[in-house]
């Protein structure tokens, strides 16, 4: 297995958010996931990321390499200081949006994922972190 | 607006279809510029039916993909069949994930298919202006010269 270091990137644009994207691709083909699990992962990170763009304006992704007994996997933590979620679990319903077009993709992004948490609070932000094991 | 440093998509015309080769990361910018061309080619050249290659993208998100769903939608409306082909896998089960709608689309698993699709869903007819290449980009920058115009899509 080739190590992967884990990284931080800060999101403020759009190139930003691409490089998020390349980054989690990479690490997570790092890690030994396939092609097609890397794509998924780093799917989900694009999901995330653009809610920071799209409802906070800035905020930062963290991606690393995690092990857990014998299994090894990734994290991936997104979050931001934005105006927070109101209703979390209307958030976590399928074709719930509050702006145009899509909703926030949360639904997609646990379903992608093996492990899925968020913590929002009105006014102060919102942390989302997930896993994936290999 | 300076539209020099944009990265655009190549179009090419494939018997009579316009044919898009989906090669750059996708970003707002290059979605809104790719609308442009694609609809402003169809209105000049009057080419039969759109073909997105999405072979060369590894990561189409739930925006992304509404965002192209959006273009198909207007090149629909001016007449023309659409197919999405060169889908990745992983492209594939994410979209799936994420519960786009794929049911509204024609896909194809390569050109050739494609075009066959077309051929079925539209016959190829006399008058389709068949262009050499050069003459297309030709086209192109007098689109570019043009008017803006605004093709801002919202799906309430």
């Amino acid at each position: 297995m080739n190590q992967s270091n884990s990284i931080w990137i800060s999101i403020k644009s759009e190139s930003d958010l691409v490089r998020s994207i390349v980054e989690a691709k990479k690490i997570a083909q790092g890690i030994g996931f396939d092609h097609n699990s890397s794509q998924r992962i780093a799917t989900a990170v694009s999901e995330l990321a653009r809610n920071i763009l799209k409802y906070a304006g800035k905020g930062e992704v963290v991606i690393a390499p995690i092990q857990e007994g014998k299994r090894v996997g990734i994290q991936i933590v997104v979050q931001d200081r934005g105006p927070g979620i109101a209703d979390v679990k209307q958030a976590m319903a399928d074709y719930f949006s509050s702006s145009g077009t899509l909703g926030l993709g949360l639904p997609g992004v646990k379903r992608m994922m093996d492990e899925f948490e968020i913590n929002s609070v009105i006014g102060k932000g919102t942390k989302v972190t997930i896993k994936k094991w290999r | 607006m300076n539209n020099g440093d944009v990265q655009r998509i190549p179009l090419q015309i494939v018997q009579g279809c316009l044919v898009a080769s989906l090669q750059v990361e996708l970003t707002e910018e290059v979605l809104r510029y790719f609308r442009k061309d694609i609809l402003g080619m169809l209105h000049t050249t009057k080419a039969r039916g759109v073909i997105l290659d999405l072979s060369g993208l590894e990561i189409i998100d739930g925006e992304d993909f509404a965002n192209l769903q959006g273009t198909l939608s207007m090149a629909k409306i001016m007449g023309v069949d659409t197919i999405l082909t060169g889908f990745q896998p992983g492209v594939v089960s994410a979209l799936v994930d994420l519960v786009v709608d794929l049911d509204s689309i024609n896909a194809a698993l390569d050109l050739d298919d494609a075009l066959q699709l077309i051929n079925n869903l539209r016959p190829l007819h006399q008058d389709v202006e068949l262009l050499p290449e050069n003459s297309l980009q030709e086209k192109l920058k007098e689109l570019d010269e043009s008017v803006e115009f605004n093709l801002d899509f919202h799906q309430e």
